[in-house]
């Protein structure tokens, strides 16, 4: 009873100074708002990066050529070599299957009037059990298609859908960059990745014709190792043994830099996240540092209230307050700015983290661990006042009173 | 209510950290329904008598008993309670809480008692009583110095105070305003209260029904008793 009477004076000192009051809960409402919002989309991103590692294969390594700086910009160097597959094929222990692949982005194709640019992967069969790609209808390639050169392909969703609309697919003849190829399947849906963009706008053909018939380059333009268990262990393994055969087979001394680059899922998924771990923490200590802030100013302008106060403090003690309902009062008018300033931050932290979802396509995560950080912000704004109201509680109520 | 002081001691610490002696061997009686007026010079301790008649402050020596009871060996609780119930305090500067209005003012003593009730049919006579029903839902700032004074008055008599403190109560009134509160103060002692008001005027101590002068700490004299060898 005695605590609801100090909650209705808190709230009556709190009312008449409406600009006080803002001035309190505005900090812990931007802190709770930038957390919430972080974790949220953390969280959400978090979902993407590992359907995206889910997605590439959780067991797979990716190894790409290395990147060389010329004039300002950036390209892939040529280091990767059938050689390099075989090397690994005959010394890499744990690991399940190797398979190079030649990839070319931007390449023409076109049937019955209709364009389309799309990226063309030379592969050998067992690439679509690696990467969990074969095809949803009609068939993947075989090793005659690739032993043959054949003018085979597997066509993405988005290309179906692009040059075929409603027509049937199976069966029909497409130009890739002006060759003939028979379309031998369609692949499974994918969806789109921030590493690989819209990965159902790719074509698949034999490693051999993509050689032969298009693209005359040696090079590979990645190699995927499938290991045999999807372990952080054995990854990590397999990392080190891929390092130290790919340095021997490419000659690099001690000291040089590699000339590849090894992706395990961890990192592909991390790339797969759209921000980085370092700005999530950025903005995690941005709203750390907010809270922080939210609780100096409601301890430090609560504190000062207090000095000014000293009148009132008198008062209420001449009129019957025990040091223990002036603790209650000054007290929850902390808390009442906190709670109504981090409850007005909720609110905007999950609009905010909604739009975001919906903007960047992720799932809009909100779980314990989300709520968790800003309410932890909201109690330690909370307990910022309770400092100076043990100062207002013990002052002596005959000095409060000659202070005025 | 009968007040009761023996040998009252109290010191200071000023903010120099020197020790100052505000009250040295007060003893004084007041009985039940009188109307005492304490008079003296700036920093004579009258103030600080009050204080400790009000139980807002501990003597460091001495006995005070306040309706036969020592206070002494009171805790907080017990004084906040007795204070809340039993004793009224009005001030000069009249202590009234800005941000609430003069009804909210006067009610103030309820958010500290047991009542689980705020008695507005007491409150609505309180205020007509002193004259304030129409200003009820005004602020401080938009009362003269009388309201004001008024409001504090209908605060500290609200629970049924028997007991009421005022300090310079007329100070920051005119002349005309300061005699209607003075007046009042007489009308209630009338009606039994025991009104103990501290005041450096001697125009106003003329008003109560009895005369104390304190110096330094001490009552230098007091028109209930009579100086030795005078006749009756």
């Amino acid at each position: 009873m005695r605590l609801a009477k100090n909650l209705r004076a808190a709230l009556q000192v709190l009312a008449a100074q409406p600009g006080r009051a803002l001035l309190l809960a505005l900090p812990v409402a931007v802190s709770t708002a930038l957390a919430l919002a972080t974790l949220a989309l953390d969280q959400g991103l978090m979902a993407k990066a590992e359907a995206a590692a889910r997605s590439f294969g959780t067991d797979v390594i990716s190894i790409r050529p290395g990147t060389r700086v010329v004039a300002g910009k950036s390209g892939s160097i040529n280091t990767l070599t059938d050689g390099d597959v075989q090397m690994l094929r005959s010394r890499l222990r744990g690991a399940r299957a190797i398979e190079g692949t030649r990839i070319e982005d931007s390449v023409p194709v076109s049937f019955g009037g209709k364009n389309g640019v799309y990226r063309v992967w030379g592969v050998r069969p067992p690439w679509a059990d690696i990467r969990r790609f074969g095809a949803e209808r009609g068939d993947f390639l075989n090793e005659a298609d690739v032993d043959t050169s054949a003018r085979v392909c597997i066509i993405g969703q988005t290309v179906s859908r692009e040059l075929f609309a409603t027509q049937e697919p199976l069966g029909a003849e497409i130009l890739i960059n002006q060759v003939p190829f028979r379309v031998k399947g369609v692949l499974v849906v994918k969806g789109a990745s921030p590493a690989e963009g819209d990965r159902d706008a790719r074509i698949v053909i034999p490693i051999s014709t993509f050689y032969d018939r298009l693209y005359r380059r040696v090079h590979l333009d990645q190699i995927v190792v499938q290991a045999k268990d999807a372990s952080q262990d054995t990854l990590a393994r397999l990392d080190e043994q891929i390092h130290a055969i790919l340095r021997e087979q490419h000659h690099i001394a001690a000291g040089q830099k590699d000339d590849f680059t090894v992706r395990l899922p961890k990192k592909i998924a991390e790339e797969s996240r759209g921000l980085s771990r370092s700005i999530f923490f950025l903005l995690l200590g941005l709203a750390g540092i907010a809270a922080v802030v939210a609780a100096l100013v409601i301890g430090l302008v609560t504190q000062q209230a207090v000095r000014s106060r000293q009148g009132e403090i008198g008062i209420r003690r001449a009129v019957g307050a025990l040091p223990s309902d002036i603790l209650q009062q000054i007290a929850a008018e902390g808390v009442t700015v906190s709670v109504v300033g981090g409850g007005v931050g909720l609110i905007i932290g999950v609009a905010v983290a909604w739009g975001l979802a919906r903007w960047q396509e992720l799932a809009f995560a909100f779980n314990a661990w989300v709520i968790a950080g800003p309410l932890a912000f909201i109690l330690v704004s909370a307990l910022a006042g309770f400092l100076p109201a043990r100062t207002a509680a013990c002052l002596d109520p005959a000095v409060a009173l000659r202070s005025r | 209510m009968l007040v009761e002081l023996q040998g009252i001691h109290k010191t200071y610490r000023d903010s120099h950290g020197q020790l100052v002696p505000a009250l040295q061997g007060v003893d004084l009686f007041v009985a039940a329904g009188q109307f005492v007026a304490i008079s003296g010079s700036s920093g004579c301790g009258k103030s600080t008598l009050l204080n400790v008649i009000g139980c807002l402050d501990r003597p460091d020596r001495g006995v005070c008993r306040l309706d036969g009871e020592e206070v002494a060996g009171w805790a907080e609780r017990r004084r906040a309670a007795f204070r809340n119930h039993r004793i009224g305090f009005v001030f000069q500067n009249f202590f009234l809480l800005p941000f609430l209005t003069a009804r909210q003012n006067v009610e103030l003593p309820y958010l500290y008692c047991d009542r689980t009730q705020c008695g507005a049919d007491a409150v609505v006579r309180m205020l007509d009583s002193l004259g304030l029903a129409e200003v009820e839902n005004r602020y401080p700032g938009e009362l003269s110095g009388g309201q004001q004074q008024r409001v504090a008055i209908a605060r500290a008599l609200l629970l049924g105070a028997d007991l009421l403190l005022a300090d310079e109560p007329s100070g920051n009134l005119d002349a005309t305003t300061a005699q209607s509160i003075l007046d009042l103060f007489s009308n209630l002692a009338q009606q039994g209260k025991t009104i103990i008001l501290v005041t450096h005027e001697s125009a106003v101590a003329k008003r109560a029904s009895r005369q104390v002068e304190m110096a330094a700490g001490q009552i230098v004299h007091d028109s209930a008793v009579q100086p030795q060898g005078a006749t009756p």
